[in-house]
């Protein structure tokens, strides 16, 4: 599933190690994630939708899913 | 057994405890006489089992030295978040596949040698395996 993590970290400035330790996850999680290599639980998700105030929806792409 | 490395306690008592259980065992099967056989056998295995405890305590502390404070502490975060665990699980999923086959090779081997005792435990243990596998599939469908 795409998403568009690195691109919502960087406009805020945000760094990878902060991102993760907001989340409660390793930075390695957050790399996966950014790669597209993990999809996250719904409960990271919501956290995720939540650190960056958007909806899920906006933040992840499931297009390639749906076809 | 979950050992997490940003721990330096833990590393530090598990290779304390597997010096101590090394020493042990090799004092007791160095004085054992020849005839307490399977006490000399038992002390070995204390021994071995004290030898790796002791080297995956120092081999973790000088990792977990080497990473430094901050990579430890991620690198622990790392094992135990839901990314980790679903690489734990996978991992653990190919680790049974693995274990499986070794079965079948066990089974093979004793069945080319005209063992009976070894082809016999080996089959019912992986009939016990995809009993075990069947109950849990049946359970897990129920709870989840």
């Amino acid at each position: 599933m795409k998403n568009r993590l690195e691109e919502l970290r960087r406009e805020r400035g945000v760094r990878q190690e902060d991102l993760a330790q907001a989340l409660g996850v390793s930075r390695q999680t957050v790399i996966s994630l950014e790669k597209g290599k993990y999809n996250p639980s719904l409960a990271l998700a919501f956290r995720l939708a939540r650190y960056f105030a958007l909806p899920i929806e906006e933040i992840f792409d499931d297009s390639d899913e749906q076809k | 057994m979950k050992c997490r490395l940003n721990n330096k306690k833990n590393l530090m008592t598990m290779g304390i405890a597997g010096l101590v259980l090394m020493a042990v065992g090799a004092i007791a099967a160095y004085f054992l006489p020849d005839e307490m056989y399977l006490a000399a056998r038992i002390a070995g295995f204390v021994s071995g089992l004290g030898t790796s405890l002791a080297l995956m305590g120092f081999v973790l502390l000088l990792r977990r030295a080497r990473l430094g404070e901050e990579r430890a502490k991620d690198n622990d975060l790392a094992m135990t978040d839901e990314r980790g665990m679903a690489v734990a699980y996978k991992a653990q999923s190919a680790a049974a596949i693995a274990a499986v086959f070794a079965l079948v090779v066990i089974v093979v081997i004793a069945m080319i040698r005209g063992d009976h005792l070894y082809m016999g435990v080996t089959s019912m243990l992986m009939c016990a395996v995809a009993l075990v596998k069947l109950a849990a599939w049946h359970i897990y469908n129920r709870t989840m």
